[in-house]
């Protein structure tokens, strides 16, 4: 059931952002980059295989959705999204140097900045959002199931 | 620590080669210039960052922080060798895209070792307790430093 209400409150706190920006006029679908989702969403997958072994992703899902989790299991399903949102994190930060690297490249041709400054700003963005808005609130989530089980005694 | 240690080290290369198969994918669907990424000095100053870390401690996330350490100092040096040869370069911007290459070898690293060093105690890390995670704030300086030198390059690039 908490796991529940803190998945509401993620989404209707992203619904509010995005009403919010249409609200003041944004664009989304200029918001949408596919490269710089793919850096961001590579480097979270990738952080994650090497960090743990392939088992403990299903494992970190039941513990932090399911009903029965172990405390040691919140507990490792805890660093996982923090593995997970952090590898965002940085791979977001790669994808703007990378957009950096060709801006400075083509400094000559303007034609070429549009591109460079979609990916470096949107990876930054795109890294943060996905570490702050998805991976923290689970991490989270997975702590409070970690204190419960110790408070409560019977595993 | 139950898994054996070849699956360890797949696991190591391929989420090492995912991260990297995404980057080249990204970079060369802006249209850059893969063969302009590679800079075998940069990449060798960066790499002593973790060498010289292992003479005081082996802990991977100790290693991420010092690669990162290295690119910030490679990033630095690239920027004085711009200034020094600024009437021989065909335009600042290649100077400092080749200055920025330090940083990134840097990432890609401490984003391996982070991983390495934060995840869960196998074989392959061998390590006897959770490490501490990497510290974030040279991001935070590195990525503030280039968003001004972004700006300015936006700044100057649509003057002109």
């Amino acid at each position: 059931m908490h796991s529940m209400r803190a998945l509401a409150g993620l989404v209707l706190g992203l619904a509010l952002m995005v009403v919010a920006s249409l609200l003041e006029g944004a664009n989304l679908r200029a918001l949408f980059f596919l490269p710089a989702a793919i850096v961001v969403g590579a480097g979270a997958v990738a952080a994650v295989v090497i960090a743990f072994p392939l088992a403990t992703c299903g494992e970190s899902l039941r513990a932090v959705f399911g009903n029965s989790a172990e405390r040691g299991d919140a507990r490792r399903a805890q660093r996982f999204f923090a593995v997970a949102g952090r590898g965002a994190l940085l791979s977001g930060f790669l994808g703007a140097l990378l957009g950096a690297v060709h801006i400075f490249q083509n400094f000559d041709r303007p034609e070429a900045i549009g591109p460079g400054v979609a990916l470096a700003l949107l990876s930054i963005a795109y890294g943060f959002g996905a570490n702050v808005f998805l991976a923290q609130p689970l991490a989270s989530l997975a702590r409070g199931k970690a204190k419960a089980r110790t408070a409560g005694g019977a595993p | 620590m139950s898994e054996p240690i070849s699956t360890g080290v797949v696991r190591l290369l391929g989420g090492a080669l995912l991260f990297l198969a995404a980057a080249i994918y990204a970079y060369s669907s802006i249209g850059g210039d893969l063969a302009a990424l590679a800079y075998p000095n940069m990449a060798l100053l960066v790499a002593g960052g973790p060498v010289a870390m292992l003479a005081s401690s082996r802990a991977w996330t100790r290693l991420g922080n010092a690669s990162l350490g290295a690119g910030v100092l490679g990033f630095v040096v690239g920027l004085v060798h711009v200034m020094e040869n600024l009437d021989k370069l065909p335009t600042i911007g290649a100077g400092v895209a080749v200055a920025l290459l330090p940083m990134l070898y840097s990432f890609v690293l401490a984003f391996v070792m982070g991983a390495l060093g934060s995840g869960e105690r196998t074989r392959l890390n061998g390590k006897n307790r959770p490490e501490k995670a990497v510290d974030l704030a040279p991001y935070a300086l590195t990525a503030t430093t280039f968003l001004l030198l972004l700006t300015f390059a936006v700044l100057y690039a649509l003057k002109r």
